[in-house]
């Protein structure tokens, strides 16, 4: 065990992972400042260079981004009301407010302290909860791998339930999209129309890059610049006496991250249900509560914390049940898998040094983000000026040319080019697009399981509903779809009949 | 008056796109569900449940049957549509981005990755409204040779001989 944590720790410092991280930190950054872009562009921008590396460092550098856009996300949203990534919506409702009364560096503090905070909790509850998880999926056979993966699916689409149709029909076109190719077991073409570049299926890379990379970019062409002038920072760095004036706030801080942690492993809510989770929590229990919303720094700590918990959240059902919670845990699904390797319990008893080095390396993207952010502040703020338009073409260049290099084939990058116009239609539309993804990724881990189960089951289908944590797992997905579609009735209801009394 | 007269132009809202787009997508959905017994090689294993066509048919279903209410309610729908999504205007500047992203891939193929690249960021750049030299000349340059920079020398990605140079060189 110890051989295995000194192993782990080594890959971690080896110079090429602790300079994967540190660059995928500072891009994960940028990104979240940027509005508009957020992690996921970043991910799937830098997804082609990870094929020249070895799985612990593409892991890491793709982790960076992911962590490094939640840090990033809070600078706009505290100096010009404008969220860099969606969940720090609810860091501006404070963060605003003091900048305008001059303390930006004391919501900045706060913040940051909170990301760091929520960053660093929530790596602690994965290090301990995922072998204890893993050790309950170690009994799992395919029925109840198929009904975790469906309640993950159902949790996904339920999570947008508001448009529930369209979350459904883009899951069933993934679920499609993830069968064109030849079938691995059988060997049979599927959907290939007698092209040849097509029985090699859609790579998941020409896939989520032109649906997100490619789809963003497009959007960002029509986007204006954001003019402003209250970058008003007093200091190019953090000023660091305001963290002390911020650590009054350490039980609110402690709560945010574990709110964060555990709204992190559930499928489907992602990190805005995280933030405003927390920052409800911090606003009950706080003794000045009439304060938030106005501009205290407990309102930024406690949001900031909650949507910096959710990366290693969501690393949990993710190593230990190969469930991603959201597309950006999807990518990185897709990333072991392109590199052989399948998340589950197993990996945890046969990957221990990854696992570790993967821990590990979440504990440094936290201290790396927090320092270069404190560091360079003002230049990251200044990132905020920069027209989108540019940044869009730059990104399409970049984006084009990466998928190509994956496999030298022009025909990924003319794959990336229409389904980037799916993900522009799609985005702008305001679609789910995740639960595309999600269907990309997870469709062929579930129609492995599927065959699997029902050649165990001899064809018959209820393999799934005799034995007992399948039956559970299909039960609470069935009741995660009829819950709250009746409260929505009910409540639907409610509201036509006052409204009929206030007519009468 | 009636808003919705048959033959007239109707103010569209994003819904009624979403529905069409939905129904499309339901559509082709149909059409590969019912072409799917020809479009999948089924003379592998038997029985079904172990063939390669059980999960493509379930996630087709899956796509018909959540387009079947937007294409009702699409088929319904009286007059003309605008063709606006969420009344922002026609993507015209998308568009040409878009349609110039596909030149730019194959000129990679034509006239190497350094020009292509050189010349779509120029053209792309001065299309979107830059006009200072700063940004469109030496911008376009130091994306292009950091691109160069990257795939070909640091990745070593292999880009094939430009057309083009094949044409007058031999």
């Amino acid at each position: 065990m110890l051989d295995e944590v000194w192993l782990g720790l080594q890959a971690a410092f080896a110079p090429s992972n602790f300079v994967a991280l540190t660059f995928g930190s500072l891009v994960g950054i940028l990104v979240g400042i940027v509005p508009g872009i957020g992690p996921m562009v970043g991910m799937v921008v830098l997804l082609p260079f990870t094929f020249a590396l070895p799985p612990d460092v593409a892991l890491s550098l793709l982790l960076g981004v992911f962590c490094g856009g939640y840090y990033g996300g809070a600078v706009p949203a505290i100096l010009v009301r404008t969220p860099g990534v969606p969940s720090s919506l609810f860091t501006s409702f404070d963060g605003f407010p003091l900048t305008r009364r001059g303390e930006a560096q004391l919501a900045l503090s706060a913040a940051l302290l909170g990301s760091f905070g929520g960053g660093i909790i929530s790596v602690v509850i994965l290090t301990f909860l995922a072998p204890a998880l893993a050790h309950i999926a170690a009994s799992f056979g395919p029925p109840e791998y198929f009904s975790a993966g469906l309640f993950g699916v159902v949790l996904v689409v339920m999570a947008y339930r508001n448009q529930l149709r369209q979350g459904v029909l883009l899951l069933g076109l993934g679920f499609w999209l993830s069968t064109v190719g030849i079938d691995g077991p059988t060997l049979s073409p599927r959907y290939c129309f007698g092209t040849l570049a097509l029985q090699n299926g859609l790579h998941i890379v020409p896939v989520c890059l032109g649906l997100f990379g490619v789809g963003q970019a497009l959007i960002l062409i029509e986007q204006r610049i954001l003019h402003t002038k209250e970058l008003n920072l007093s200091r190019g760095t953090l000023d660091f006496s305001k963290l002390f004036s911020a650590l009054k706030y350490w039980k609110t801080l402690i709560r945010s991250g574990i709110i964060g942690t555990f709204v992190g492993l559930i499928p489907g809510p992602g990190s805005i249900l995280a933030s405003f989770l927390s920052y409800s929590a911090a606003r009950r229990f706080s003794r000045e509560p009439d304060r938030f919303g106005k501009g205290t720094p407990e309102g930024c700590l406690a949001s900031e914390a909650g949507n910096n918990a959710v990366p290693a959240g969501a690393m949990i059902p993710l190593l230990t049940l190969g469930i991603p919670g959201d597309a950006l845990s999807a990518v990185l699904l897709g990333v072991f898998v392109i590199n052989g390797i399948y998340p589950g319990p197993l990996l945890l008893v046969k990957q221990p040094v990854l696992i570790n080095t993967l821990y590990l390396s979440m504990f440094l993207i936290n201290i790396v983000a927090f320092l270069m952010l404190a560091f360079w502040l003002r230049p990251f703020a200044m990132v905020v000026r920069v027209p989108n338009s540019l940044l869009a073409v730059f990104i399409l260049v970049i984006s084009i040319v990466g998928i190509y290099a994956v496999n030298t084939r022009i025909f990924d990058a003319v794959v990336a080019l229409v389904m980037g116009l799916l993900g522009y239609f799609l985005l702008r539309m305001k679609w789910p697009l995740v639960n595309l993804v999600m269907g990309v990724i997870l469709g062929p881990i579930l129609e492995n399981r599927l065959r699997e189960s029902l050649s165990l089951g001899e064809g018959n289908p209820g393999i799934f509903f005799a034995r007992p944590i399948s039956l559970g797992l299909i039960l609470a997905a069935f009741l995660v779809i009829v819950l709250p579609l009746i409260l929505d009735r009910r409540k639907a209801r409610g509201g036509r009949e006052a409204l009929q009394e206030q007519k009468g | 008056m009636d808003k919705r007269a048959p033959g007239r132009q109707v103010e569209c809202s994003g819904r009624d796109i979403q529905d069409l787009f939905a129904t499309l997508l339901g559509g082709f959905s149909l059409m590969v569900l019912v072409s799917s017994p020809w479009s999948v090689d089924t003379s592998g294993p038997e029985p079904f449940y172990k063939g390669p066509l059980i999960f493509p048919l379930m996630a087709l279903s899956l796509m018909v049957l959540s387009a079947v209410p937007s294409a009702w309610k699409w088929i319904r729908s009286p007059g003309g549509v605008v063709w606006e999504l969420e009344g922002e205007g026609s993507p015209l500047k998308v568009g040409v981005v878009y349609v110039s992203l596909f030149a730019f891939l194959f000129g990679v193929l034509w006239v190497g990755l350094e020009v292509a690249t050189f010349a779509f960021l120029l053209g792309s750049l001065s299309f979107l409204g830059y006009r200072s030299p700063w940004k469109l000349l030496i911008l376009s340059l130091a994306v292009t040779i950091s691109v160069s920079l990257i795939f070909k020398y640091l990745l070593g990605v292999f880009f094939p001989r430009p057309s083009i140079m094949r044409l007058l060189m031999g």
